[in-house]
């Protein structure tokens, strides 16, 4: 399979899961919505397979290594200030009104998915450390 | 003498910079870059961004495509020794 025809169905995929995504939320089903991901990841999977040109190389996995890296920096940076600002807030009272609860549970809890972002950040460090590293290992 | 990995292309460290002839290699053996890029390997994109030295490859790669063109790979590749490491190395 050629690289465009693999761009087209993964477009064509990518169009289905938001008609079933719109169909669902329409009627309430989320099972449909769900099973509906599930194969298209897997179909999206497949066709990759089946593709017999180079998709990906160095130079594209040098570019998702950076591209990845800064997202995790400044989308870490953005959800720590409005975590932190959310937990300070709530902390101080009612400046929220009658959602003051709610939002000081949503600053906490995002306050804990960036420390497991961070937690997972540095359990990838340490592997990858592992792997190219040499540590420990004496000059011959 | 190469990056151990592969990168953006910039100035080392150093200041130096990497250069190639693969775009000459590549008309004397009268291959396109397609046609390289599906030798060595990689995507087209990569071959282009090679010899418009906006990336430098791994060694590997190196490697891959001077043992293509059937050269050592200094043939192809070479650094630009920075001008500070020519007067530091004056007496």
């Amino acid at each position: 399979m050629k690289q465009h025809t693999y761009f087209l169905l993964l477009g064509l995929i990518a169009l289905l899961e938001v008609g079933i995504f719109f169909w669902s939320v329409e009627n309430l089903e989320p099972l449909v919505m769900t099973v509906a991901v599930i194969i298209g990841v897997l179909a999206a999977w497949i066709i990759r397979q089946l593709v017999n040109e180079v998709i990906a190389d160095e130079r594209t996995h040098l570019i998702t290594e950076k591209a990845a890296l800064r997202t995790l920096q400044v989308l870490g940076v953005i959800l720590f200030s409005y975590a932190l600002g959310g937990v300070v807030i709530s902390i101080r009272g009612e400046v929220f009104g009658p959602f003051s609860y709610q939002v000081a549970r949503f600053s906490f809890l995002l306050m804990f998915i960036v420390f497991l972002m961070i937690f997972v950040y540095v359990l990838f460090l340490s592997w990858y450390e592992r792997k190219y590293g040499a540590r420990g290992e004496d000059e011959e | 003498m190469f990056s151990s990995s592969p990168g953006m292309s910039e100035n080392t460290e150093r200041g130096g910079r990497m250069k190639n002839k693969i775009k000459v290699f590549r008309a004397m053996n009268d291959l396109t870059q397609e046609d390289l890029a599906r030798e060595v390997g990689v995507t087209r994109q990569t071959i282009l961004a090679i010899e418009k030295g906006k990336y430098d490859p791994s060694l590997e790669l190196a490697f891959r495509i001077s043992i293509r063109f059937g050269v050592h790979i200094e043939e192809i590749f070479s650094y630009d020794t920075p001008v500070a490491d020519a007067t530091e190395s004056e007496p």
